[in-house]
């Protein structure tokens, strides 16, 4: 007998790394477990349900594995990794992620769904059609941000912080509703690379994913299906990370071969961004809980930050 | 059951339902549920909520009330007659009279709206009931401005290009430069046959009578001048970046708002009696955005694009066969899926294809745009029929007779893509940016 | 379609239906305005236009369709509806009014579960405004309950006419 489950995603192309290797995930699973197991793979957008409610259709079976990118909304605690300027590399991530791992499955627990497994984005980085290296820069430019935490980093370097969705982020460089935007090469940056001239390598915050099942499908499954899928996930999902990094170095090529100014953040840079956004850190987590100001504190002493 | 078998019964209730007098969005929404129930049981239910929320909580959906709003301040203040009445003057001479300014005015329009249904509902409500009153052909009439509307999508900006250009990681501003020349040549191809079909029968248009003097072509260019500045004033803050294409609804509304305070009459009861219209054309057309959304939902869940679509990749095609392929799926998911559903379900499995082929990707975004526009206006699920039949009073077959002719033009243009790429190709290649 | 099919008053139902979803729709564009001029004029921005925004079209959308219902501003295929004398009119639209009420009975429902599990999650916008979602996702159940109401007086409409 065949158990068919629905997996969905906020990842929006078939291109992007984590949609190709979940088709490996897939494959495998079907595999491994004899066809016993069907995971059906649906990109972002095609089932009408949004990225930011990945979460709640995963605690509500209405999906029963979820790729979970937008989860800030319901999964607050988990905002603390894309705190602007407080994680600089990826082995300050890895540190943080160990750190946040247990807060962050405690809190999906409370909402009905286990996490697999996480996997991360590179630096989103600052992007524009006006003049932009170096932090000065910002001042008086109209950016797109995705967070609230960056448009108070944008504030504060004296850029105007604009929320515009996705699909219009084409028009409004075009016609200069916005001058840029922050994303990383491996996601905006290739997308709308031909209404922007300056990248300025200033690494705000990384993108990190959740790869959450239903609590309980997951529990009802056969054993040996669920060691397959988790193994699976657990094995193939640090592929996904890597091939974003990998895929970070060739399209920053490419775009400098296009042209783009490229201009990297200096140590300097990065230590007037920690020093002008820690107050905001502090103030940032205590409204959300005793509970997010101690996995704050406790990633700050890691990083020694 | 199996999956065709459910689509067959889906299918053969919708249409039942249709045609036996159910009101539209109810008549989609129903068998919705009952293919839910069919292929998931009571827990496929579990996700409308979610889906709901998730498609109406829509930033973009927005550009369709407030472009209603526009177009009722203007109906009730008494602008939009003086638009036809200095418009009849002007177009006396031209063959089909005020039929080819509802080609022109959607053309028109679609420089500023990025959606077919905006479209064929902005001009539509100004448009059809002067019309009518006037006597002109009903069908052609309503099929003019169905098919019309659809140009909301070619001519740039395009929210159907946006989400293309999103799955398939194509440069967004190509795709909209690659839509201008096919986006005119489809204006063009609507007005001459409009242009000939009044040669040949007289009848479909009333001889519109000339102004007499120049006096009275004076007031005729004075009557069009609240409009121009409606149009205008929405397509500069566009162009000179001051709004998105969403926003543009917004300045449509204060620019129809104010002009309508100078020119026209508009009180404190013009302006209830224009909302509570927007507001039911609204409730309407959103309905039946919201149930179709769910009708996709229920076929996206059900995976029957996907099968279709991976069916057709497994076939192996030469370059011409893969061509009258596509035209074939396109046209039965036409039939079924709601715009943006097509390029969801279908693009991330047959985008690897097309590489296979050779085919640019900027070419087949314009060709895929072009079976949207064919599906909008396709029996039984076709958006814009039924945008059209909410804001007249007539019969939803009259309607789809008058789109037929306009199919075959847009399938005319779809086989000159075929064999003359260079008609979309050909504007992007020569005005992208120097590196 | 831009007049009232019937000239009679709005009853309570239809003008509550009507003043919600005018004020949604006046507040998208008053909203949007203000964003546009706070962006190109003060350099600026409202920080929550589009997040709101969304949330008033939900309204439009869901808070408008008791006024359609009981003006009959929902339209049909006439096709066979003309053929049936008056009796069969009344008993089709008897039997579809059911078939609509059931159909959106079984959507209020779910959105009501959808809402109750917003609300249990704590499930917030990840905006400036961090708005509560259970808030605007209950107008998708206070526009289905509306329109159930009108279901409701045209099923009992349609019954007396039967009877009579
Ligand atoms: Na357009
Ligand atoms: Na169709």
């Amino acid at each position: 007998q065949t158990t068919t489950w629905i997996v969905y995603t906020y990842v929006p192309a078939a291109t992007l790394a984590p949609a190709k290797v979940f088709q490996e995930i897939v494959e495998r699973v079907a595999k491994e477990t004899n066809g016993g197991l069907q995971l059906k793979y649906h990109l972002g957008g095609s089932l009408t349900i949004k990225g930011t409610d990945i979460t709640t259709a995963v605690g509500d079976n209405v999906i029963q594995i979820g790729d979970d990118g937008m989860q800030q909304g319901n999964v607050p605690i988990t905002g603390i990794l894309r705190l602007p300027m407080l994680i600089t590399n990826r082995q300050e991530f890895d540190k943080a992620l160990a750190v946040m791992k247990p807060y962050v499955e405690k809190a999906y627990d409370k909402r009905g769904s286990t996490v697999l497994s996480t996997y991360y984005f590179p630096l989103q980085i600052a992007w524009s059609s006006k003049k932009l290296t170096s932090l000065d820069e910002f001042k008086g430019q109209k950016i797109r941000a995705t967070s609230p935490e960056q448009i108070e980093f944008l504030k504060r370097f004296g850029a105007n912080g604009l929320t515009v969705s996705g699909a219009e982020v084409p028009s409004a460089l075009e016609r200069g509703v916005v001058d840029g935007v922050l994303t990383a090469n491996a996601g905006g940056g290739k997308v709308w690379k031909d209404l922007l001239k300056y990248c300025y390598e200033i690494g705000l915050n990384y993108f990190e994913a959740n790869i959450a099942v239903n609590k309980e499908a997951f529990a009802k499954l056969p054993a040996n299906q669920r060691e397959v899928l988790t193994k699976a996930i657990v094995e193939l999902s640090p592929k996904m990370t890597e091939m974003l990094f990998a895929e970070e170095g060739e399209e920053k090529a490419k775009r400098k071969a296009e042209g783009m100014v490229q201009t990297t953040a200096t140590p300097e840079d990065y230590k007037r961004g920690a020093d002008r956004m820690a107050s905001y850190w502090d103030e940032w987590a205590k409204p959300k809980g005793a509970e997010t100001q101690e996995a704050l504190k406790k990633v700050r002493e890691a990083l020694g930050r | 059951m199996s999956p065709g078998l459910e689509v067959a019964v889906v299918l053969v209730i919708f249409l039942g339902l249709l045609a036996a007098g159910m009101t539209i969005p109810f008549a989609i929404g129903v068998p919705a549920i009952v293919y839910l129930l069919l292929h998931g049981g009571v827990p496929a239910l579990k996700g409308i909520g979610l889906m709901s929320w998730g498609s109406m909580n829509s930033f973009a959906l927005t550009a369709i009330p407030l472009f209603i709003l526009m177009a009722e301040i203007m109906q009730h203040s008494g602008l939009s007659f003086r638009i036809y009445r200095g418009l009849s003057k002007l177009v006396c001479v031209i063959p089909g009279g005020l039929l080819q300014t509802n080609i022109a005015g959607c053309a028109l329009f679609a420089a500023i709206s990025g959606s077919s249904v905006a479209t064929a509902a902005a001009i539509g409500t100004v448009a059809l009931p002067q019309l009518i009153q006037r006597g002109y052909h009903r069908p052609l009439a309503a099929g003019s401005l169905a098919a019309g509307g659809t140009l909301g999508i070619l001519i740039p900006p395009s929210i159907a290009m946006i989400v293309y250009g999103t799955f398939t990681e194509t440069s967004v501003s190509k795709l909209f430069m690659a839509g201008i020349v096919p986006g005119l040549l489809l204006t063009g191809l609507f007005m001459l046959y409009v242009f000939v079909h009044a040669l040949l029968r007289p009848k479909i248009a009333p001889r519109e009578k000339g102004p007499q003097n120049l006096a009275e072509f004076g007031q005729a260019l004075a009557d069009l001048l609240p409009f121009a500045i409606v149009i205008g004033g929405t397509m500069g803050s566009l162009y000179f970046g001051f709004v998105t294409p969403t926003e543009a609804a917004a300045v449509g509304c204060l620019a129809a708002v104010v002009v309508s305070s100078i020119w026209g009459r508009l009180g404190w009861k013009e302006m209830r009696t224009a909302m509570t219209s927007a507001v039911m054309i609204s409730g309407n057309i959103l309905l039946i955005v919201y149930t179709a959304f769910v009708f996709s939902y229920a076929i996206s869940v059900a995976g029957v694009g996907e099968q279709l679509t991976s069916w057709m990749v497994s076939l192996n095609l030469s370059r011409l066969e893969f061509f009258f392929a596509l035209f074939i799926l396109y046209t039965i998911l036409g039939c079924l899926v709601e715009s943006l559903g097509m390029i969801v379900i279908t693009v991330p499995l047959l985008y690897p294809v097309l590489l296979k082929y050779h085919i640019d990707p900027v070419w087949f975004g314009i060709i895929l745009v072009l079976f949207i526009e064919l599906g909008q206006i396709s029996p039984p699920i076709g958006i814009n029929l039924f945008v059209i039949q909410s804001i007249w009073d007539g019969k939803l077959s009259d309607i789809v007779w008058g789109t037929v002719p306009f199919h075959l033009l847009m399938f005319i243009l779809l086989v000159m893509l075929v064999f003359w790429p260079e008609i979309a190709l050909w504007l992007p290649q020569h005005m992208s940016a120097p590196p | 379609m831009s007049q009232p099919a019937e000239d009679r008053p709005l009853d309570l139902l239809e003008r509550a239906s009507l003043w919600t979803s005018a004020f949604c729709m006046a507040g998208m564009a008053i909203l949007m305005l203000a964003e546009i001029l706070l962006r190109s004029v003060f350099n600026s921005t409202t920080e929550h236009s589009d997040e709101l925004v969304g949330y008033l079209l939900v309204g439009v959308s869901f808070l408008s369709l008791a006024l359609c219902q009981s003006r009959g501003a929902f339209h049909r295929v006439e096709m066979v509806q003309m053929r049936l004398g008056p009796r069969g009119q009344a008993l089709s639209a008897l039997i579809f009014n059911v078939l609509a009420f059931a159909y959106i009975a079984i959507t209020d429902w779910y959105f009501l579960q959808f809402v109750m599990s917003s609300y249990r999650r704590e499930a917030m916008a990840s905006t400036v405004l961090a708005t509560p979602l259970w808030i605007p996702e209950s107008v998708m159940i206070l526009g289905a309950t509306m329109l159930l109401l009108a279901l409701a007086k045209s099923i009992v409409d349609d019954v007396r006419k039967l009877v009579a």
